[in-house]
């Protein structure tokens, strides 16, 4: 009986002439055994060519079968390899759409809240949505408007919201880089500047509101979090609300606080507002969440998703037969949510709070940035809907370790703009497949990867590569998400590059 | 009943085309026919099935050439004779290219294990036949 082992290792040309010989061989001809009289099997003979035609069109077959085996279950369909090595997708696109309901997800793009300031005298001006276009000198990388209408104050400044001009991993554009526009408008400047805070996400359903009052722009990443416990309203001081703190990893729950028109926490005041007299201001199980500081970058475009990624969205089916959410069951949703809202949000993992019972602490990153956050409010809003009876998800970006690069790279004379190309590519990618908390099952960036890159991007030599200055691959932790340096995370920017003749 | 032991080998007999009837034939007749089957195949033709990039040599490509002289298709003939020594059987050859009104005519001189042998191989309109099999070891046929 043949194995399930034998139908994935399709039997070479060696083989099968080699079995189709020796079934000439022993075939009865006019009633004697092994009387099959050919000798010659020089090239070219008619026997000869017949046996190899025959082998071809077996081969042929055999790689039919061991994909059609494969095809049949997730990991080995996701893993199908063609004779060059390349993926072949469609065996797997089609299990997960027919046998699991789950469509491939698409590239996504990069989005950035930009900031367009005019000069007194010129403007205003509208520009509709596709109509402006604006681009990083230094990468290259063009963003046109999204918005569907933006008009330039005459002597002031709007934000609109621009989209990379192609999908992907390769738009990595820092703040205050994206400072041209391709068509200028006189006195128009444009730029990707920091904020004090994110778009906050606000579920009130009382009749009250918070907004940010404070102009710091900090250093120190996190995501803040007011759940109201008590309802009421902020002039009697009746309603209040904890206060939890994401970052690095961790969650720091302080409170209750009484709702008075101003609370700060640490560079963040934001101020409470009552409602109209008379009725509640906030109610209990409100929130309010922001993202500190406020980064232009909306989402980090992502490549088209990997087949593994995919396997894993339909191996999250059966996590969803559990009543109970898990762990895995927040992940599956997060990576649903992702497939239907194309956040960005492509690296996932969850644990059951270490603080809290009944909480499941969930930590999302982009491809190659920690999660934005206008994506943490985004997949906490989805979670919220899935989950609530039972359990309870809090959201936040994982903890970012930014990763610098350094070394000396030496390429062929009138080579180099192109390795280096080559080589940014190739890590960015390197960076964007790893999983929260690095590969397993150490935790590592690995500074081979890194030699590999510059090798496949046809680097003559690397030396004295260094990941964050050390000649050793770099440790992440279980919920931290590797992350490109601002100066020096791409070797065109943290390399030393010479030519060689 | 077919020599087994022939060392020009023992194969069905056909020059071009799939042979209707099966016959085996033997001797230097086995072998000419897989010498004419070389110069009648296009180079690397069976390289998709796994065989070498090198077989073949189509000497129809030679029709309707305009010839600049002798040396010409002298250096042709030895290009024919090198491709028949291909054959691990051919210990030697050598060839001869003759232009005529009705095409070109190839003659074909070798040496075997079982000694020599010679073929004249008429190249008209798409079609090279075997005019003279040969002079020595020529081998009967008979039907599979």
């Amino acid at each position: 009986m043949t194995t399930l082992t034998e139908l994935l290792s399709p039997r070479n040309r060696d083989t099968l002439e080699a079995l189709l010989l020796s079934v000439l061989q022993e075939a009865p001809i006019e009633g004697e055994p092994g009387g099959f009289p050919v000798t010659d099997w020089i090239e070219g003979g008619f026997e000869r060519t017949f046996v190899k035609m025959a082998a071809t069109g077996l081969l042929d077959r055999e790689d039919t079968i061991r994909m059609l085996t494969a095809s049949g279950f997730l990991r080995l369909a996701s893993t199908l390899l063609d004779a060059d090595g390349n993926p072949i997708e469609g065996w797997m696109e089609i299990l997960a759409a027919q046998n699991y309901g789950r469509d491939r997800n698409d590239a996504t793009y990069t989005k950035q809240v930009l900031t367009l300031t005019c000069t007194s005298g010129p403007g205003p001006y509208t520009r509709s949505k596709g109509e402006l276009v604006a681009y990083s000198p230094s990468t290259g990388n063009k963003y046109v408007l999204l918005d569907d209408e933006v008009t330039i104050p005459d002597g002031g400044s709007v934000t609109a919201v621009f989209q990379a001009e192609s999908p992907g991993v390769g738009y990595q554009d820092s703040i205050g880089s994206i400072v041209a526009l391709v068509t200028p408008l006189p006195g128009v400047s444009v730029t990707n500047a920091a904020t004090p805070a994110g778009l906050p996400a606000s579920y009130i359903t009382g009749s009250g509101s918070i907004a940010v009052s404070s102009t710091t722009i900090t250093t120190s990443r996190r995501t803040v979090k007011l759940a109201f416990t008590t309802a009421g309203r902020a002039d009697d001081n009746s309603a209040a609300f904890t206060c939890t703190v994401y970052q690095g990893g961790a969650a720091t729950t302080t409170g209750p606080f009484a709702a008075s028109g101003t609370f700060t926490q640490g560079d963040l005041e934001v101020t409470l507002t009552d409602g109209a007299e008379g009725t509640q201001s906030f109610n209990e199980g409100d929130e309010w969440i922001v993202g500190l500081p406020g980064t232009p970058l909306i989402q980090m475009g992502a490549e088209k998703e990997t087949l593994a990624a995919l396997a894993l969205r339909c191996q999250d089916r059966f996590a969803e037969q559990s009543v109970i959410p898990t762990g895995n069951r927040f992940e599956g949703w997060v990576r649903a949510c992702e497939a239907a809202q194309h956040l960005g949000v492509v690296k996932v993992k969850a644990r059951p709070s270490l603080t809290v019972s009944g909480i499941e602490d969930v930590y999302i990153a982009g491809t190659t940035a920690t999660a934005t956050p206008a994506q943490v409010a985004a997949v906490q809003a989805y979670l919220d809907e899935q989950s609530g009876q039972v359990d309870y998800a809090n959201v936040a970006a994982a903890a970012a370790v930014a990763v610098a690069v350094g070394g000396t790279i030496r390429c062929r004379r009138g080579t180099t703009a192109a390795v280096k190309s080559a080589a940014d590519l190739a890590w960015i990618k390197y960076i964007a497949a790893l999983a929260l908390g690095g590969e397993q099952p150490d935790g590592l960036v690995e500074l081979l990867a890194l030699e590999n890159a510059m090798h496949d991007a046809g680097a003559f030599n690397a030396t004295g590569l260094t990941l964050n200055g050390t000649a050793a691959d770099l440790v992440l932790t279980a919920f931290q998400c590797a992350t490109l340096d601002e100066s020096a995370g791409l070797p065109s920017q943290g390399m030393t590059w010479q030519e060689i003749a | 009943m077919a020599n087994q032991g022939d060392p020009l080998g023992v194969g069905i007999a056909c020059t071009t085309g799939f042979p209707l009837r099966m016959q085996l034939c033997w001797g230097v007749e086995n072998l000419q026919n897989s010498l004419l089957r070389r110069l009648n195949a296009s180079q690397g033709c069976l390289a998709s099935i796994g065989d070498e990039q090198t077989y073949g040599y189509d000497v129809n490509d030679l029709l309707n050439r305009d010839w600049s002289g002798t040396g010409e298709m002298a250096a042709e003939g030895s290009a024919i004779a090198a491709e028949l020594r291909k054959d691990p059987r051919v210990q030697d050859a050598r060839a001869r290219i003759v232009a005529s009104q009705d095409g070109l005519t190839i003659y074909i001189d070798g040496e075997s294990a079982v000694g020599p042998f010679s073929l004249v191989v008429p190249v008209r309109d798409l079609t090279v036949a075997k005019l003279n099999q040969g002079l020595a070891g020529t081998g009967p046929t008979e039907a599979v």
